[in-house]
């Protein structure tokens, strides 16, 4: 073990970064989660075969979510920054990354939640339409419920997207694994240290995906006991 | 009374269009078990699906009790649609809500205040013999019970007229005929006008009224089940009970014994 990662050790540092790369990653999920989950909802409902078909609104926002998602996101982040800049005030720090952490994210999001509404079987849309549910109690009482394990499977798999993403972000600007990784690994040739915060992303993202199934599998009813 | 007045329904593809349903002419009186039968792509679920509009006919009226579904904006229909409750082949239900959950969903569309609507739902359920499963989730259900629960379902919004697609067609014999019995049941019980869909003729034996014969989206013949089976008038109807398996045999033995059935139930 060389001196600078017991000194990482030490000093907190890295504890530090493990707990910056937690909360900027949770945070910004959970951000873009609010986001996103309307805009999926609203790409699948206003789909030429949805229960509220509105070709406009579906065009349009599949364009801007496409455009998103078609730009890699090392690019994206020094695209955004100066965005970012407007939003948070500073282009350094732990704000503007989020800012562009969910920027990204939200996107992603939305195509997730779209994908995962889109396993509710139609039958039983039809049904709720045949009882004269309105096309919000449809959604609301019907499609989120019943999405709902594919829905906790999804954020797992976003969450997990985003720590990618707060890693890479944070070697660029911003605290966290990524960028004790980097300026403290990488630039210095300190192999020992990139590999310690390699390990702990791994066991933060085997954590959220072991914790994550197994809510998921909980709460899904279809599955006999 | 449930009058389908010259309704028309073509779906449009990019290809070529497809006229589902031909100018159909149908009245059902209140009170009867009214069947339609044909073979599969005969047009069936399209016709039943008009008449609640959850298909869109091009031409034609949809009118019940004197009003022209097609003429109701949204709001209108979902209210209307409260009186037509409909039961499908495949059951539908919620698949993350229990039996009694899945029968107080009508009810929460009205907002019926949760303690009323459990009891309703108990009481449905009770009625259909699974109170004992109120809390199973459908995943835990036969066939037979989870059509049971749709049924109750169907009822809780204390509907004038049940629309059923195939309700029996992916249920076993014993369980097709506990369903058919309940359905019988409510119509005698609580004058629930019932449409049944079916491609089975002994569904249609065993409890309608009356019957439509329909065959490449058209209708071709309407008439008592006795004298649909006595006395076919259309090819397609002939075809339809040459090719009906529990008439099979003997032939002419086997369908007076079900007329005699018919008349003495
Ligand atoms: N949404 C649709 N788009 C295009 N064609 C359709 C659509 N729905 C039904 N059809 C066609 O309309 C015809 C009638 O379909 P329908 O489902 O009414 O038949 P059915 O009599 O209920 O048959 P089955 O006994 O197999 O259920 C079929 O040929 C089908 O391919
Ligand atoms: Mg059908």
């Amino acid at each position: 073990m060389s001196a600078e990662l017991t000194n990482l050790f030490q000093n907190g540092d890295l504890v530090k970064a493990i707990w910056e790369t937690v909360y900027m990653t949770f945070g910004s999920t959970i951000i873009a989660y609010l986001l996103g989950l309307p805009l999926g909802i609203l790409l699948y409902v206003t789909d030429k075969k949805g229960i509220c078909p509105c070709s406009p609104i579906n065009t349009v926002l599949g364009f801007f979510v496409n455009l998103v998602r078609s730009i890699p996101f090392m690019i994206l982040i020094v695209a955004i920054f100066p965005v970012a800049k407007l939003i948070v005030g500073t282009t350094v720090g732990n704000g503007p990354m989020m800012v562009i952490l969910i920027i990204g994210a939200t996107p992603y999001v939305a195509r997730m939640v779209e994908s995962s509404v889109r396993e509710v079987n139609s039958g039983i849309i039809e049904s709720a339409q045949s009882m004269g549910a309105s096309t919000w109690q449809i959604i609301i009482k019907v499609i989120i419920p019943e999405a709902k394990p594919a829905l906790i499977t999804g954020s797992v798999i976003s969450l997990v997207t985003i720590l990618g993403y707060t890693a890479m972000a944070s070697t660029i600007g911003g605290g966290g694994l990524g960028a004790i990784a980097y300026n403290e690994g990488f630039l210095r040739f300190k192999d020992d240290v990139v590999w310690m915060c390699v390990l702990f992303i791994v066991v933060i993202v085997q954590l959220i995906q072991t914790i994550g199934n197994f809510i998921a599998k909980k709460t899904d009813k279809r599955i006999k006991n | 009374m449930i009058e389908i007045v010259s309704l028309n329904k073509t779906f449009k593809s990019n290809k070529e269009d497809f006229v589902a349903l031909e100018d159909i002419n149908l009245t059902v009186n209140d009170g009867e078990i009214f069947g339609v039968i044909g073979l599969s792509g005969a047009g069936k679920s399209t016709l039943i699906r008009c008449i609640n509009l959850l298909e869109r006919p091009d031409s034609g009226k949809v009118v019940i009790d004197g009003q022209d579904l097609t003429l109701l904006n949204k709001k209108e229909l979902n209210a209307f649609r409260k009186n037509l409750s409909m039961i499908f082949q495949g059951f539908n239900l919620f698949e993350q809500r229990t039996a009694l959950q899945n029968v107080c969903f009508p009810l929460e569309l009205t907002n019926v205040p949760k303690e009323e609507r459990t009891k309703i739902a108990l009481e449905l359920l009770e009625q259909m013999g699974i109170q004992d499963k109120a809390n199973s989730y459908p995943s835990q259900l036969s066939g037979g019970q989870k059509q049971r629960v749709a049924i109750a379902r169907a009822l809780a919004s204390n509907p004038k007229y049940l629309l059923c697609d195939e309700a029996t067609s992916a249920l076993d014999p014993e369980a097709t005929e506990s369903i058919l019995s309940i359905i019988k049941e409510i119509n005698q019980k609580q004058k629930i006008t019932v449409i049944v869909i079916t491609h089975e003729l002994s569904v249609i034996a065993k409890i309608c009224d009356r019957v439509a014969v329909i065959h490449n989206g058209k209708v071709c013949e309407c008439n008592t089940p006795t004298q649909i089976f006595k006395n076919p008038q259309t090819e397609p109807t002939k075809k339809l009970i040459a090719s009906a398996t529990f008439l099979r045999g003997n032939n002419k033995c086997r369908l007076n014994l079900l007329i005699f059935f018919k008349t003495v139930i």
